[in-house]
């Protein structure tokens, strides 16, 4: 009888130490591949529960960390729909070479300092058509007296040159 | 059929007439044809006699009486089964193992299936330490790349038209 209960409390402790870690759950792309590494790990940060985020996040410093957590926040607001669409032009982004990812958010950052906030609905709307199209399609829709009359010159650079050099 | 012009069971493979014989399974008719060979046939004879040893064996045998509260017990038992939990039912044979009503070949089987698997599992996640958190283990370039991926992806939201913005497109 003692034997046997050994043999069991054995096999039971190492079960316990062989215990295997819960993988975290692959999310797909909707592609059948699987996500990007910084998917994951933005995936792994959203699950945590607010004890373990403060461990990962507490050397990170204050401002920083504040940003960081309203993107999270703002990223578990999004749909699956939103944050596939936002995962695949983050892929398209990716394949930029480091400089010219550096360009893109130059011109973002241009974008949003210098376009009014009355302006921008209408920027978002110009540059998604100016994407689509050639150079040339691009030129004449920029010098159309519609355009002109809403944007100014620094304006419309800025829009031809986002568009020329955002990821399709 | 004479006993004379038969021919031996046991010789022409037809032993099961001799059994039946024994067995007095056989009509009269048959009977005494058989008979009749066996008085004449040696090894018939032995074989008869055998299974006459046998039959005479099996008649003298007697069953133990069944103890007066044997059905009451049974019965008694059969309810205790009904009512025991799922889980006094799945631990029944280990507490029977532990009692020493099993043997040890079961168990081993069991043991080695087990080690098995621990083996297995402990091959699969090798390096694993014991008391760590794994959602915490989050490297610090990981974060950056994560804190990176975040930013641009704000910036292709904002650069992106809204629903109500597409609409008009």
């Amino acid at each position: 009888m003692t034997i046997r209960l050994f043999l069991i409390l054995g096999l039971a402790a190492g079960m316990l130490v062989a215990d295997p870690q819960p993988q975290p759950k692959l999310l797909r792309n909707g592609l059948g591949q699987p996500p990007h590494p910084q998917a994951m790990v933005i995936e792994k940060l959203r699950r945590m529960n607010p004890e373990e985020r403060e461990r990962v996040l507490r050397d990170m410093p204050a401002g920083r960390r504040q940003m960081f957590e309203r993107r999270l926040e703002q990223w578990n607001r999004l749909d699956s729909g939103q944050k596939k669409k936002l995962e695949g032009s983050l892929e398209s982004f990716r394949t930029l070479t480091p400089e010219q990812q550096q360009t893109v958010r130059g011109l973002f950052r241009k974008f949003s300092e210098t376009m009014p906030e009355e302006k921008r609905g209408d920027g978002r709307r110009m540059l998604a058509r100016l994407r689509n199209m050639e150079p040339d399609e691009r030129k004449a829709l920029l010098s159309s007296p519609r355009a002109k009359a809403r944007f100014s010159d620094s304006e419309r650079d800025l829009l031809a040159e986002m568009a020329e050099k955002l990821p399709d | 059929m004479s006993p004379n012009t038969m021919s031996c069971p046991l010789q022409s493979g037809n032993a099961d007439v001799l059994l039946s014989y024994c067995a007095h399974m056989l009509d009269e008719e048959r009977t005494e044809l058989i008979e009749q060979h066996v008085a004449m046939c040696a090894e018939c004879f032995a074989l008869a006699e055998e299974q006459k040893t046998v039959w005479a064996a099996l008649d003298g045998w007697e069953s133990e009486p069944i103890s007066a509260g044997f059905d009451n017990a049974l019965f008694a038992r059969i309810a205790a089964a009904e009512r025991s939990s799922a889980w006094e039912q799945w631990t029944a044979p280990v507490r029977q193992w532990l009692a020493g009503d099993i043997g040890w070949k079961p168990a081993l089987s069991v043991g080695v299936a087990c080690l098995t698997l621990v083996v297995g599992i402990y091959l699969q996640n090798p390096a694993r330490p014991v008391a760590a958190t794994p959602t915490v283990e989050i490297a610090a370039q990981e974060l950056e790349q994560a804190e990176r991926a975040l930013e641009d992806m704000e910036m292709l939201r904002q650069l992106e038209p809204t629903a109500d913005e597409e609409k008009r497109l």
